[in-house]
């Protein structure tokens, strides 16, 4: 199964409301993936064990894996772009 | 959950008037300190935080602020709202050089994560619909304020 992460500065709040909004959308679109909220200070633990990395902070390097902006997710402005960012990094 | 008990009454103000959002953040923090939601770590944890993830964000009809922290500084869980009558730059989510101003501030103050992982998104379903915005920008009355959020805020279940 391909796996999403999606990290933010604790983990609390910002990182789970986005990871259960993508989800939500991935199975509304088919898209089998497991989705994982963790905490900023983990990223470099989970980024090595995923398939697309979905930012709710400012990238502070290159991580190897498709970055996909988390923000649209929360504000659902620009978020059909990058859910199918999103959608396509997984194919 | 149901998020309207979130809400009080004496936390929030509606027509605040602050020059900066360090001064917003400690008057805020002193009063959550003074009515026992907060540890007196909560000042320093807030704005450290802000500084490094900031917590603006600009949705269709209002540019918003949802600052929050480690639970270790939450006694008891609320959102503290703040209505601004000048706005206030904040960074915006995600990013370290784009400035929003804000006119609205929802502190969040989380003290159970699982059983409050649908709050931000109820919060942010609310600010996507015109209607709400338009009620709540209309407001300025703490005792119709805190009617109108809780009923916006109950849980259908």
């Amino acid at each position: 199964m391909k796996k999403v992460i999606v990290a933010c500065g604790s983990g609390v709040a910002t990182s789970q409301t986005v990871a259960s909004k993508v989800a939500k959308l991935l199975k509304e679109k088919n898209v089998k993936a497991e989705v994982e909220a963790i905490d900023i200070k983990s990223l470099d633990r989970f980024i090595k064990t995923c398939d697309v990395y979905v930012a709710l902070t400012n990238p502070q390097k290159d991580y190897g894996v498709p970055v996909v902006q988390g923000i649209p997710f929360l504000t659902g402005m620009g978020m059909e772009q990058e859910l199918e960012k999103l959608i396509n990094a997984l194919k | 959950m149901s998020y309207d008990k979130l809400f009080y009454k004496d936390l929030m103000m509606l027509n605040a008037d602050f020059s900066t959002s360090q001064q917003m953040f400690e008057f805020v923090s002193n009063e959550l300190v003074a009515r026992d939601f907060v540890e007196e770590s909560f000042k320093a944890s807030i704005i450290n935080r802000e500084k490094n993830f900031p917590t603006g964000l600009a949705t269709e009809y209002l540019q918003i602020a949802i600052p929050h922290t480690d639970v270790v500084h939450v006694k008891k869980p609320f959102i503290y709202v703040i209505k601004l009558e000048k706005s206030l730059p904040f960074l915006q989510m995600a990013t370290t050089d784009k400035w929003i101003d804000v006119n609205t501030v929802f502190i969040l103050g989380i003290k159970n994560p699982s059983k409050q992982v649908g709050l931000l998104s109820t919060i942010m379903d609310k600010f996507r619909e015109k209607i709400f915005i338009d009620n709540f920008s209309a407001i300025s009355n703490q005792d119709q304020m805190i009617d109108f959020l809780q009923k916006q805020f109950r849980s259908e279940e």
